[in-house]
């Protein structure tokens, strides 16, 4: 690496540099003739700079007389090479434009300006085919990392194979998808389980209690498997797989009015996400029916409803903001291959109810 | 009583405890490294600018202080000069096998082995190795896949270059390389030796150049025949995708 063409008042430090940049360069130890050719400096101007350098460590002098770099030289490299690894350019592809995803992007704004990263961020509109447009343009961008909330939890593994080839780091974040080099998640089998045992409760364990799905990805998959392990536990309680709702209060609505549909009576109602949960109760209010809802996100509007004695009894809530901060971590982490890295990180999540509504700091 | 003999060259003396001091995070700012290190405000100015000039030191967009990517050069290279180590602690990270475990990288330096580089795991070792520490290359899986990866005379060559500032002898010379000799990789090129302080090493050749290795480094208790086969799986994949980004069909580990 050439030195700077500025100059500066520390001819000394400008004479030690050369002289270790002329040993790395080399691929045998120098003597103080050879170094002093390379420097163009004169032998003892350069033995005062070789005595001061060996003193500190930064190179050895040999049996015969001659140098090489030292080992001190070697430690402050390795700490540079660590310092010299920092995120330049994220990628962050989000499903659509929803209050958590939302609160992930703005805290990885917050994240990047105070890191000096340069983020490029976009949405793929519940598409997959443009979550897909969305990765190839980062690798295009040349990223450092990207960080993927998958629309779905399959379908880019193709492309993430792309992005690993370009030598890209990628984080799943919020939700597994099959490629990516980590996750970080919710905890999500246990926040099902968390809303099983708040809905058990609430329904004195006794009931029938319909389960509303949300989109396909792995958190979902695990909220329902945790929300059913626990619900096991209540032989008191039938549990019924009901509609499949998506990241809106539209889906939640046609999921609430095909559950009437069906005929059969239900005590409570697991939604996957708060979203679902809130149009289930607009639907169930409309109809005068007095059902209790449990879901997953904490979300503002669901936690009014609970504070205000609404459907909407409970939610185990997230952190979309932290999930987004310790993604960069854990992608800056691995693309530096600096200790050891958890690949699967899954954050606690904590139950709102009304017993504890009024302590709960919603991330929106 | 003596006196103690003023340095010619206080410049670098009080630079290498700057770079001590922003290495070890004792303070990342002129302002706090003045306080730190008792030293005037203005002389540590005037010091980290011509630190930050000779790329020793450089800026955070927050203005915190860093090494500079200088250092790294010295030794390997940085992101925006890409050479092999650089490029072998990224591939790391993208292989879960090696997640964990200790890996260091080295060079052959005589009839020493240089480690270069470390990454460090979770797990106790009886020795851990250091960037800087060196040792001798018949206990060190990484300078002996080097060297078996080498043609004989290019191996005694990369011996020889330091044997005069080492002070080595020609017995010393004919035993090390009797010692290669008798080295036997696997078929990947991967050496495998139990060292010195009782950690299996397991030693892989990088790149074209051939002298840097990567050895993990496997205490007694986790070295089953699983975790080895794991270990030089995992090891052969990354010099199989270093040698395919520099181009070389056989990922840099034949001779």
């Amino acid at each position: 690496m050439k030195p700077s063409e500025r100059r500066h008042r520390v001819p000394a430090l400008s004479r030690a540099t050369r002289v270790l940049d002329a040993l790395a360069a080399a691929d045998r130890p120098c003597s103080l003739a050879q170094l002093s050719s390379a420097l163009g400096a004169p032998k003892t101007s350069v033995l005062g700079v070789c005595q001061a350098l060996t003193e500190e460590r930064l190179i050895i002098r040999g049996m015969d007389g001659t140098y090489a770099p030292g080992p001190r030289l070697f430690e402050l490299a390795s700490v540079a090479r660590t310092h010299s690894q920092p995120l330049r350019k994220v990628g962050f592809t989000y499903p659509q434009h929803e209050a958590f995803f939302l609160a992930e992007r703005a805290q990885l704004q917050v994240e990047s300006t105070e890191r000096g990263i340069e983020i490029d961020i976009r949405c793929a509109d519940r598409s997959i085919a443009t979550q897909i447009d969305d990765i190839l343009g980062f690798i295009a961008n040349g990223v450092d990392l990207i960080l993927v909330e998958p629309v779905m939890s399959e379908g880019l593994e193709d492309v993430l194979s792309k992005a690993r080839a370009a030598q890209i780091t990628v984080v799943a974040v919020g939700s597994s998808t099959s490629g990516a080099d980590a996750v970080v998640s919710t905890d999500n089998a246990k926040a099902g389980a968390l809303a099983a045992v708040l809905l058990a409760r609430v329904l004195g364990r006794q009931g029938t209690v319909a389960v509303v799905d949300g989109i396909a990805i792995t958190a979902n998959a695990d909220r329902i498997s945790g929300f059913l392990g626990a619900m096991a536990e209540h032989p008191g309680i039938s549990t019924l797989i009901g509609a499949r709702g998506a990241l809106n209060e539209d889906s939640g609505q046609v999921a609430a009015q095909e559950i009437l549909a069906s005929g059969t009576e239900v005590d409570g109602i697991f939604a996957a996400n708060d979203q679902i949960a809130l149009g289930i109760a607009t639907v169930l209010t409309e109809r005068g029916k007095p059902v209790p809802i449990v879901s997953v996100d904490g979300a503002a509007r669901a936690i009014e409803q609970i504070r205000a004695g609404g459907l909407i009894v409970g939610t185990a809530a997230q952190d979309p903001r932290r999930l987004a901060m310790v993604a960069l971590e854990l992608g800056s982490a691995l693309r530096s291959g600096s200790g050891r890295i958890q690949r699967a990180v899954f954050l606690p999540p904590r139950i709102v109810d009304r017993t504890n509504v009024e302590d709960y700091q919603t991330w929106e | 009583m003596g006196v103690t003999p003023k340095p010619r060259t206080p410049a670098v003396h009080r630079a290498v405890t700057v770079l001590d001091a922003v290495a070890h995070n004792v303070a990342s700012t002129p302002a706090a490294l003045a306080t730190a290190l008792a030293m005037a405000k203005s002389s540590i100015g005037d010091l980290t600018e011509a630190m930050e000039i000779e790329n020793l030191l450089r800026r955070d967009p927050n203005g915190t202080l860093r090494l500079g990517m200088r250092l790294a050069a010295m030794t390997g290279g940085t992101p925006d000069d890409p050479t092999q180590l650089e490029h072998s602690l990224r591939i790391l990270g993208q292989i879960a096998d090696l997640d964990g475990h200790t890996v260091s990288f080295v060079q052959v330096a005589g009839t020493q082995a240089l480690c270069v580089d470390v990454r460090m795991g979770q797990h106790p070792l009886p020795l851990t190795p250091r960037p800087g520490q060196a040792r001798p290359i018949t206990d060190s899986a990484g300078a002996m896949a080097v060297l078996r990866a080498a043609s004989p005379d290019d191996a005694r060559d990369l011996i020889e270059r330091y044997a005069s500032h080492q002070g080595a002898t020609h017995e010393n010379i004919t035993e090390a390389m009797a010692m290669v000799a008798a080295t036997e990789p696997d078929s990947s090129g991967i050496v495998r030796l139990t060292d010195a302080h009782g950690i299996v090493q397991l030693g892989t050749p990088l790149g074209p150049e051939r002298n840097l290795a990567a050895v993990v480094h496997l205490s007694d208790r986790l070295a089953d025949s699983a975790m080895l086969r794991r270990g030089a799986t995992a090891l052969a994949e990354l010099a199989d995708k270093l040698g395919r980004r520099y181009g070389s069909s056989d990922g840099g580990t034949s001779a």
